[in-house]
């Protein structure tokens, strides 16, 4: 085929560092005062159910682990991408 | 002679260890502190630094492993993964541009958990995201979710399988009790990786067509071409020992073909000629791939091999592109006989289009 494998990268963030990255973003104080909600089912997201952050039209979303969220968060970001 | 017990001698060693501690923390109080302290928050350095590396290689590793072990030489390519820690440092620049994803990974009693979410995100994001960018519409959404959850269910099977039941109860369970169409490609999936043709064909071949260059958007041509190589596979998941079903599968985008090449008659008669041109034939009809199997008794694994050296001679542009063995669970007249299979994919570079209006 001609074509070689890629080497492809994912972010993550360790979950003793999230105050640190929560910071970083200026999130820390509305993460803690629990006024992030999932993306997807809206719920609050905590410390203990956070999954993923995705970076959208400047601004940051957040997805909790229930099932349901990271599977509608991989096709959420798979139409972002659009096709080839 | 004294017998002198290791525990005893631990022991002692250990008592003597905290008289010393107490002696000095009584004559030196703020020294020993000093240096206890110094020496745990080394420790803690050094385990929370271990926690970071043992997650990242731990993951990549088996990963990675999983992947090459699908590549083959001149085959389709698997990319590899790359965890990448950010905002370990407070002085650190985080880097966090649109479309771009944070994953958050728990400590190492989180590893089960850590390695599903991480393996998940593979499968879907890495592993299978070309072929996946083809079905990008709403009629294809339990077609897309059931191949990543069998994907990630064989990886989990093969690389950590006390991360199984986490996966099973958090993902693979609920996520088919919501819909009967998904339940059914799971369903089908499972056939076809029972007689050991989920990862050497069809994920093969559809890693194939996601590496196929589409100008329009994806039409529901791609969505139907794959359903009916998925209704192909199981099809031939079906067969009983004996039964001759089609071989080939001709669609657009996707042309391959499964050749039972050694027949006990065949094997017998030596019948290498007219085996070599089966399987030619169905290079000539426009194939990509053919697929040959057989089983992998010694005296049919050589006759196959005879006959795949014929091809090759016959049609030196062909590549052989693995040759591997597997236990199918082929369909007897009562039940699913576990049987050692060969099978040797020949792959026609000269067939391969790329690009499709």
């Amino acid at each position: 085929m001609g074509i070689e494998n890629e080497n492809k990268e994912i972010q993550a963030v360790h979950e003793r560092d999230l105050d640190n990255l929560l910071n970083k973003l200026s999130l820390k104080d509305s993460f803690n005062a629990g006024k992030i909600k999932c993306k997807f089912c809206k719920n609050i997201i905590t410390k203990e159910n956070l999954y993923s952050l995705i970076s959208e039209s400047s601004m940051v979303n957040f997805v909790c682990d229930t099932p349901q969220c990271i599977a509608d968060f991989m096709a959420h970001i798979e139409n972002s991408h659009g096709a080839d | 002679m004294t017998n002198f017990s290791p525990t005893i001698y631990f022991g002692g060693g250990s008592g003597t260890t905290a008289l010393l501690i107490i002696y000095l923390l009584i004559k030196y109080p703020d020294h020993v502190k000093k240096w206890i302290g110094i020496l745990s928050r080394f420790l803690n350095y050094i385990f929370k630094k271990s926690d970071y590396f043992s997650t990242k290689w731990e993951i990549e590793g088996k990963l990675n492993s999983f992947a090459a072990d699908l590549e083959t030489d001149g085959g389709v390519p698997y990319n590899r993964l790359s965890i990448k820690w950010t905002a370990r440092r407070e002085d650190e620049a985080i880097v966090f541009e649109d479309g771009q994803t944070i994953i958050v990974m728990r400590d190492k009693n989180h590893r089960n958990k850590n390695f599903v979410h991480a393996a998940y995100f593979y499968t879907s994001k890495i592993l299978l995201d070309k072929v996946k960018r083809k079905l990008n519409k709403e009629n294809a959404k339990n077609l897309k979710l059931s191949l990543d959850l069998f994907t990630t269910q064989k990886i989990i099977q093969k690389e950590n399988k006390s991360a199984m039941d986490q996966f099973v109860n958090d993902f693979l369970y609920p996520e088919t009790n919501k819909s009967d169409e998904l339940k059914k490609y799971i369903e089908r999936f499972k056939k076809i990786d029972t007689v050991g043709l989920f990862f050497p064909i069809l994920i093969q071949e559809l890693t194939y067509l996601g590496n196929k260059i589409h100008l329009t958007t994806p039409t529901d041509e791609i969505l139907t071409e794959i359903k009916n190589l998925i209704f192909f596979l199981e099809n031939w998941s079906e067969r009983q020992v004996g039964q001759n079903i089609q071989e080939d599968f001709l669609g657009k985008y996707t042309k391959c073909s499964i050749k039972i090449v050694a027949s006990h008659i065949s094997r017998e008669l030596d019948r290498v000629e007219q085996q070599r041109n089966r399987v030619c034939n169905a290079f000539s009809h426009g194939c990509e791939n053919v697929y040959v199997i057989g089983n992998a008794e010694i005296k049919s694994k050589k006759f196959i091999n005879k006959v795949v050296e014929a091809i090759l001679i016959h049609k030196p542009n062909l590549k052989v592109v693995k040759s591997d063995e597997f236990i199918a669970r082929i369909k007897g007249y009562i039940s699913r006989i576990p049987t050692p299979n060969y099978l040797v994919h020949i792959h026609n570079p000269e067939a391969v289009e790329h690009i499709y209006e």
